[in-house]
């Protein structure tokens, strides 16, 4: 059958393009320090003898010419970098897939992947619930606009519009000043009071709940703007469609017809979701610095003011792998939607 | 087709043609209208907006209104350029990918997927961190190194549904080269296209550029709307309760790119008539 085939060339393409950004996401990670002009080592080395002829505090103080060269000649041995580029590429590979991104230098001696598991799990709290909210905020209200039209649709849709254009971190830095600083409702950054340490318990639950309302705000609201134009476009496209009028001739009341038009609107909705995911996963990252929220836009943003770039690196492949995954997954939740798909997979007649 | 009769038919176009204008004209005269030297701390530190500072003025007591004219500006050269780089790169890449299919079309649709796939601003930040120095020109390239992949795969498209058209069969019987049709009568059939992708390519590139400059990875040497958010931020704008500093700058890049979106509704409304009817 010409169908199955062209939806499973659809799903492998879509793996193939996953795997693809995965390895060139790794291979960037690596190539970008070889592309950079300059030594690094070479100028610690130098800098250490610089150090030394200064005879300044330096821990290094004192070493001869001779000494910092076998030095420098060790770090190369250390680092590998001694070994033809195509070996040092493999043993990247390697360590990447044993989860060795190395030691962050801002946070020494922690391990890079350690810093990484303990802000994944903030930003995914915080994205994953705003996308889900946003999307389902985002539609109703833009099928309703549509629906409704008049002065309700005039008044909302240029919101929508000024929603869906505002950066994400410029209006948490309007809802902190509103809600944080003038009304004092909600602490004005953080992730949990500093006099707390993270547990289990009723009362850190709460006050981190407490912190997590801007944050989440700020992510969600610009993010229905966007789906709610897109909703409310379908929408009046599906109304102004054949089969709407004949519907309405038939004298079908309009909330019936409206969950028909739905439920086609519905699925270019869930087709844009991959890049609305990346959209707002992007501006989560800078939402996040805002309010010294510990997710991984944070530690990037810290990772770049100490110029960790293991840190970042690492960073980078993070996110990386969420979008990859969270794709995958919206890819999967389609092909269970779609009913032309679904069908072929499960072989229904 | 003139221009009053296009603005009748899509009331959306006006109100994007003017908000946009307004700002290019801001940007453009304002230097000229309002000398004030955007990185001098020279005034008394927070001060509100008042008559002689409209805006008011940063902690460092620089004038907030003349560095919204210059960053407005830097912030539109930035976002203009970067799109047309990435507008060229992006008609190669789809075009020639669209046109001609086979291999070439796999290889490159697969690069447009995968650099559609790794977030921009995550890309943005692992290459610029290992810039010491970001000229205005470093930004524009870096934005433009991701930028062109969904221009190239809207164009891919387009082409791909234009190829299969009578004049393109005509073109081949009177022996075109392959190149020529693709330039000379694929491709301008798709202008009112491509114009459209453009307005939404310099919001999207404005959008970058903020973000960039915001998490402190923004050009080094300019004010841009993106650094003026990144002080405000950094300063802790919020603490001092001081809203004229990042209110202006936020609804000057929401209204920019809102008034390019609605341009390119607006064009969408003129050129597709099934976005017509609704």
């Amino acid at each position: 059958m010409p169908m199955t085939q062209s939806h499973h060339l659809f799903f492998i393409r879509k793996v193939a393009v996953y795997v693809a950004t995965f390895f060139i996401a790794l291979t960037l990670v690596w190539l970008l320090p070889h592309m950079m002009p300059g030594d690094p080592i070479l100028e610690k080395a130098m800098r250490i003898l610089a150090a030394g002829s200064k005879g300044g505090a330096a821990p290094s103080a004192g070493l001869t010419e001779v000494q910092v060269k076998r030095l420098y000649e060790f770090w190369v041995k250390k680092f590998g970098l001694d070994k033809p580029l195509i070996i040092q590429y493999l043993i990247f590979l390697k360590n990447c897939f044993t989860f060795d991104l190395g030691v962050s230098i801002t946070r020494y001696p922690t391990q890079v992947i350690d810093v990484l598991a303990q802000a994944l799990p903030w930003s995914l709290a915080l994205l994953i619930p705003a996308i889900i909210v946003g999307w389902i905020i985002g539609n109703y209200l833009g099928a309703l606009a549509a629906y409704k039209r008049g002065i309700f649709d005039r008044i909302i849709y240029p919101l929508f519009l000024l929603m869906s254009q505002m950066p994400y971190y410029w209006f948490a830095l309007v809802l902190v000043y509103t809600l944080g600083f003038q009304m004092g409702i909600f602490p004005l950054g953080g992730a949990y009071s500093l006099t707390l340490t993270p547990s289990l318990s009723l009362g850190f639950i709460l006050d981190a709940l407490h912190h997590y309302v801007l944050p989440f705000l700020s992510v969600m609201i610009p993010y229905v703007g966007g789906e709610a134009i897109g909703m409310r476009s379908l929408i009046l496209y599906e109304i102004n469609s054949d089969y709407a009028n004949y519907f309405e001739s038939l004298g079908f009341r309009d909330k019936k017809l409206l969950s028909y038009s739905f439920r086609n609107a519905v699925l270019p909705q869930v087709t844009g979701l991959p890049i609305y995911f990346a959209s707002a996963f992007g501006g989560q990252l800078v939402t996040e610095v805002v309010f010294t929220y510990p997710g991984i836009g944070s530690t990037l943003y810290g990772a770049v003011i100490g110029q960790d770039y293991p840190l970042i690196q690492g960073g980078f492949l993070a996110i990386v792998i969420v979008t990859i995954l969270g794709n995958f997954i919206l890819d999967i939740l389609y092909a269970y939607i779609d009913p032309r798909i679904r069908i072929t997979y499960k072989g229904e007649k | 087709m003139d221009l009053k009769a296009l603005i009748k038919r899509s009331p959306k176009l006006l109100v994007g043609l003017c908000i946009f204008t307004f700002f290019v004209l801001f940007a453009i005269l304002g230097p000229f209208l309002y000398p004030v030297d955007p990185k001098k701390p020279q005034f008394e530190s927070l001060a509100p907006p008042s008559i002689k500072h409209p805006l008011g003025t940063d902690i460092l007591g620089r004038d907030l209104l003349a560095q919204l004219i210059w960053g407005t500006g830097y912030s539109l050269k930035i976002g203009i350029m970067a799109a047309l780089i990435s507008l060229a790169i992006g008609i190669m890449v789809g075009g020639i990918g669209g046109y001609f299919g086979g291999m070439i079309d796999e290889i490159l649709n697969l690069t447009s997927n995968v650099v559609l796939t790794i977030p921009t601003i995550a890309f943005l930040i692992v290459v610029a961190a290992y810039f010491r120095t970001r000229s205005e020109w470093t930004v524009i390239l870096l934005i433009s190194s991701t930028a062109w992949a969904g221009m190239a795969r809207s164009i891919r498209s387009q082409v791909l549904s234009l190829k299969t058209r009578e004049f393109i069969d005509l073109a081949k019987l009177s022996n075109l080269s392959r190149v020529r049709i693709l330039f000379f009568e694929v491709l301008p059939n798709m202008l009112s296209y491509i114009v459209m992708y453009l307005a939404l390519s310099v919001a999207g590139a404005i959008g970058s550029e903020a973000g960039l400059s915001a998490i402190g990875l923004g050009p080094t040497e300019i004010v841009s709307l993106g650094i003026l958010l990144r002080w405000a931020i950094v300063w802790e704008a919020v603490r001092y309760g001081a809203w004229w500093w990042f209110l202006p700058v936020g609804l000057t890049i929401t209204l920019i790119t809102l008034s390019l979106l609605l341009i390119n509704d607006g064009l969408d409304q003129i050129y597709n008539p099934r976005a017509r009817r609704s």
